[in-house]
């Protein structure tokens, strides 16, 4: 069969490879950061919490226009993309990987591009029930859209911002230790439950 | 009455051996002009199961995709998800446009995974002998 003819090649194996290219540089820092947001001692909740705690302090204190904040973020982002890759192996050496180090580097990979799968997933079936269901579409987005500005009303900005940064450095933690599976699993079981109740009313 | 369908326009096979040690993977192939949809999924059942809602878990077959050609596609199912105790179970294709289980496969086993003799080893091992850091907590 030739080449060009073959598309049954591993996508995913493909799209993890090219990610693995790409952070090449950032290998460290990524494995580091990694075995901190996963809690891997039981003092990093502590410590994320804290960092967070601190920036969005100094945040609080300095009040920055929304286009100084942004542009500093940006200019963070552009100087770590360029010194981080240099910097790296001096200080932690240019070690070769143990095994585990790679294994590790190729889970993180493809958990990133299952997680990118999924949210371009929901971004195209949000589009095709607009497509199907266009009412239905229409009301669920603009009631869920008004209690999001309605609860962004009562909170106040940057305590939000504070508490959504926190959650989502948070989240990979709270998922190892098995808390966020847990209470999805619950709600899947309620939501279930609900479905076939009206199944049941319908028939 | 004859039925309207004779046979069914998806079939379905779970590849290799299956256990919560490593992702699964699903071969899945639809008949011409099959009316599939990204909201369509493969849903991981209990053999004796008695409604479409009760599966044990689920893969979207856009989002989960591994690769596609004209007779057959492939899915996974993360390890985290597969039961660690095993048993008997089988993989039905839900299909959005047509509202129905448009496929079955075979019922196979899940075997027990490694994990699950590690939890109860570890549940076996008497409170004052588990080893614990400074801080307290186990190691």
């Amino acid at each position: 069969m030739a080449e060009g003819d073959n598309r049954s090649a591993n996508q995913l194996a493909a799209e993890t490879a090219n990610l693995e290219e790409r952070f090449q540089g950032w290998g460290e820092v990524i494995l580091v950061a990694d075995r901190i947001i996963r809690w891997e001692k039981p003092w990093f909740p502590a410590a994320i919490m804290g960092v967070i705690s601190f920036l969005f302090l100094m945040i609080y204190y300095l009040d920055p226009s929304v286009l100084s904040g942004v542009s500093c973020f940006v200019m963070c982002l552009c100087l770590a993309d360029y010194l981080v890759p240099i910097l790296a192996p001096r200080i932690f050496g240019s070690k070769i990987w143990t095994t585990e180090q790679q294994q590790r580097f190729h889970e993180i990979c493809s958990n990133l591009v299952k997680t990118q799968r999924r949210v371009i997933g929901w971004w195209k079936r949000l589009f095709v029930l607009k497509e199907e269901k266009p009412k239905m579409y229409f009301m669920s987005t603009i009631s869920i859209l008004a209690v999001i500005a309605w609860i962004g009303q009562q909170v106040h900005n940057l305590f939000l911002t504070y508490l959504m940064v926190s959650f989502l450095l948070l989240l990979p933690g709270l998922n190892k230790h098995g808390i966020i599976t847990k209470y999805v699993g619950m709600g899947k079981r309620e939501i279930n439950k609900l479905l076939k109740q009206k199944e049941k009313k319908n028939e | 009455m004859k039925p309207l369908i004779t046979t069914s326009p998806v079939s379905l096979k779970a590849e290799g051996e299956w256990n919560a040690d490593h992702d699964a993977l699903i071969s899945y192939s639809v008949a011409k002009d099959f009316p599939s949809s990204t909201w369509d999924w493969i849903g991981l059942y209990r053999v004796g199961f008695r409604h479409t809602n009760d599966y044990v878990t689920y893969a979207w077959v856009k989002d989960d995709e591994i690769s596609f050609s004209e007779d057959c596609n492939q899915v996974y199912i993360n390890a985290d998800e597969i039961p660690l105790d095993g048993g008997e179970f089988l993989l039905c294709y839900h299909c959005h446009n047509l509202q129905c289980l448009a496929g079955i496969s075979e019922p196979f086993q899940i075997c027990p995974g490694r994990m699950l003799a590690e939890k109860k080893e570890a549940q076996e091992i008497p409170e004052s002998f588990k080893p614990k850091d400074l801080m307290g907590f186990e190691s």
